[in-house]
């Protein structure tokens, strides 16, 4: 019961990009279409949970048996970056069609801060390893969910005048402070 | 490809994370002391804070720790500050009490929460955690019949801060012999 | 080599990371609740960025071309811990205040950018000036954006009360959407006065 909690918490009440401001760099940059929000969520809820394991069994398995906790970030940085690269290489040859879908998204996805701070908090919040697995799955779908909506907004937005101003970066940004505020609407619904 | 190519760049990398593994071990070793002396001084400037008169603490770590109750120090002077974590608002709110031999709460402090600013938050403000001082028994809000008045509009922050002070009395009223 | 005055005034006003590049926004959109917040978060990104920017420029010719990314983000990395365990052990309190923030500096793109398209480029003297200049820029970036809204969201500046008490406070300034809504007003009214010139 609390594990589903702990996914619909990181979804809706603790929504990363909308609440604690972690990936939002490819949440502006590659939201002008829906298609392409949708491919770029996608590609983060597969990495994202991935790098979260990976990332939790190098910290109880190697790196905190051997004393040298003080490396995580390296560690984590290092970890993440590989498994990008191996899951790109992986992909081209196991499964065309959806490397054909998610390529593009992948290199993008080193630099989403999301992905590391997920790694991070778990580590801090001393997650086991099936919370942090949920953790980051319930984190990556609202990263997903919020980026698709937001693509959807932008998508109406662009066919409309809006003041010379606020062309670009500042219109997005009043659109994303309005969803923030629907999203606020959940916080408290959960008690973890 | 030639296998130069593959394996000196797999060098010149494994050095420089050598590098730099070994300065971050200097660094950590170098700022290990400062680090625990800081997490010290806060925790004991918390204590005096809850309970002036405390003396020095000592952690009891063998003792049951019942609801969201995170560590339990008995004072000198035979009082007990505990440190609870119930859920607030926007998840725990770090609560540290002190509780006299008598029974009664010497003093409270939300160390540290994620409540929302303005709001919540408040209950870091003496307006709301000096009333906690000198009640014992049964801990509520004016809401639900007891004699906290609540922050405004943060009713669950209050219950919460109530809910973790309630926890201590009820630790202390449980075992505060034993020790 | 370049002039330094011109490498510090490219990173504060033609290349300004918040208002021009629109980069590293993770941490200007999250700490910026209040101007020390703000400015606390501003240097210590700063003092990263010049360390790093140094140290990846002496490694310029010797980091292979294949793995270079990998190791300008060792490099950083390791700065950022170092940082972290400083803030940890002499500045207690702004650790508490920034957080999970800290160790996110390492994917603060703003970095990155400047190893791959400057330090990575030039001489280590440059590097450091490009550091100065981009960091310095960033932090102003970061500690208007805290003034702002710790004087809507709160009534104070820098901790001090500069509002009367009777007068009301937008909460909502310093809670995650305030974030969004004041740098999109900021940089309509920059676009607007560019638009004018």
């Amino acid at each position: 019961m609390n594990l589903i909690l702990l996914v619909l918490a990181g979804i809706f009440v603790n929504n990363y990009v909308l609440s604690q401001f972690l990936g939002i760099c490819p949440f502006l940059g590659v939201s002008k279409k829906v298609d392409t929000a949708a491919g770029m969520g996608m590609a983060v809820i597969f990495v994202m949970s991935l790098a979260a394991a990976v990332a939790w069994l190098v910290y109880a398995f190697i790196l905190e048996p051997l004393g040298i906790t003080y490396l995580y970030n390296i560690a984590f940085i290092l970890v993440i970056a590989s498994l990008v690269q191996f899951v790109e290489m992986f992909l081209k040859k196991a499964a065309p069609a959806l490397y054909q879908a998610l390529g593009v998204f992948l290199p993008l996805i080193t630099t989403n801060c999301a992905v590391l701070g997920v790694a991070v908090l778990n580590m801090q919040k001393d997650y086991n390893f099936i919370q942090a697995v949920l953790n980051a799955l319930g984190g990556a779908i609202g990263f997903a969910l919020a980026i698709v909506l937001f693509a959807g907004i932008r998508e109406r937005i662009a066919d409309n005048d809006t003041p010379k101003a606020f062309d670009g970066f500042p219109m997005a940004l009043l659109t994303a402070g309005l969803m923030s505020i629907a999203f606020l609407g959940f916080s408290g619904l959960i008690k973890l | 490809m030639n296998m130069k190519e593959v394996v000196k760049p797999a060098v010149v990398l494994l050095i420089i994370a050598g590098i730099a593994a070994a300065l971050l071990g200097v660094v950590s070793e170098v700022t290990k002391a400062p680090i625990a002396a800081q997490t010290e001084k806060t925790l004991n400037e918390g204590m005096m804070a809850v309970m002036p008169d405390g003396g020095s603490f000592t952690e009891i770590t063998d003792a049951e720790k019942t609801g969201t109750i995170q560590a339990i120090y008995k004072a000198e002077n035979g009082g007990f500050v505990i440190t609870t974590a119930p859920g607030g608002f926007g998840g725990a709110v770090n609560t540290m009490v002190g509780i006299g031999e008598d029974g009664v709460i010497t003093g409270l402090r939300v160390t540290s929460h994620s409540e929302t600013p303005g709001l919540g938050a408040k209950s870091t403000d003496p307006s709301f955690y000096e009333q906690f001082a000198g009640k014992s028994g049964t801990l509520a809000v004016t809401k639900d019949g007891g004699e906290i008045v609540p922050i405004t509009s943060s009713t669950i922050t209050s219950r919460a801060v109530c809910s973790g002070a309630q926890e201590a009395l009820d630790w202390v009223a449980a075992n505060g012999g034993a020790y | 080599m370049a002039n330094p005055l011109k490498l510090i005034k490219n990173g504060i006003v033609n290349e300004n990371p918040t208002f021009v590049q629109v980069i590293g926004m993770c941490p200007t959109l999250a700490v910026t609740s209040s101007a020390i917040n703000g400015i606390g978060m501003g240097l210590s990104t700063t003092a990263v960025l010049i360390f790093a920017n140094i140290f990846v420029s002496l490694l310029r010719k010797v980091i292979p071309d294949t793995v270079r990314i990998p190791c300008f983000i060792v490099v950083i990395a390791t700065f950022v811990t170092i940082i972290e365990f400083a803030l940890k052990a002499y500045l207690p309190a702004l650790n508490a205040s920034l957080g999970l923030y800290i160790p996110l500096i390492v994917v603060n793109c703003l970095i990155l950018a400047r190893a791959e398209a400057f330090a990575s480029k030039n001489g280590p003297v440059a590097a450091a000036f490009d550091g100065i200049g981009m960091g310095l820029g960033f932090t102003i970036g970061l500690g208007v954006l805290g003034l702002v809204r710790e004087f809507i969201g709160a009534g104070t500046l820098f901790d001090i009360t500069v509002l009367p008490e009777a007068f009301p406070r937008t909460l909502l300034f310093v809670m995650a959407p305030g974030a969004f809504f004041t740098l999109a007003c900021l940089m309509a009214a920059l676009n607007h006065f560019r638009n004018k010139n």
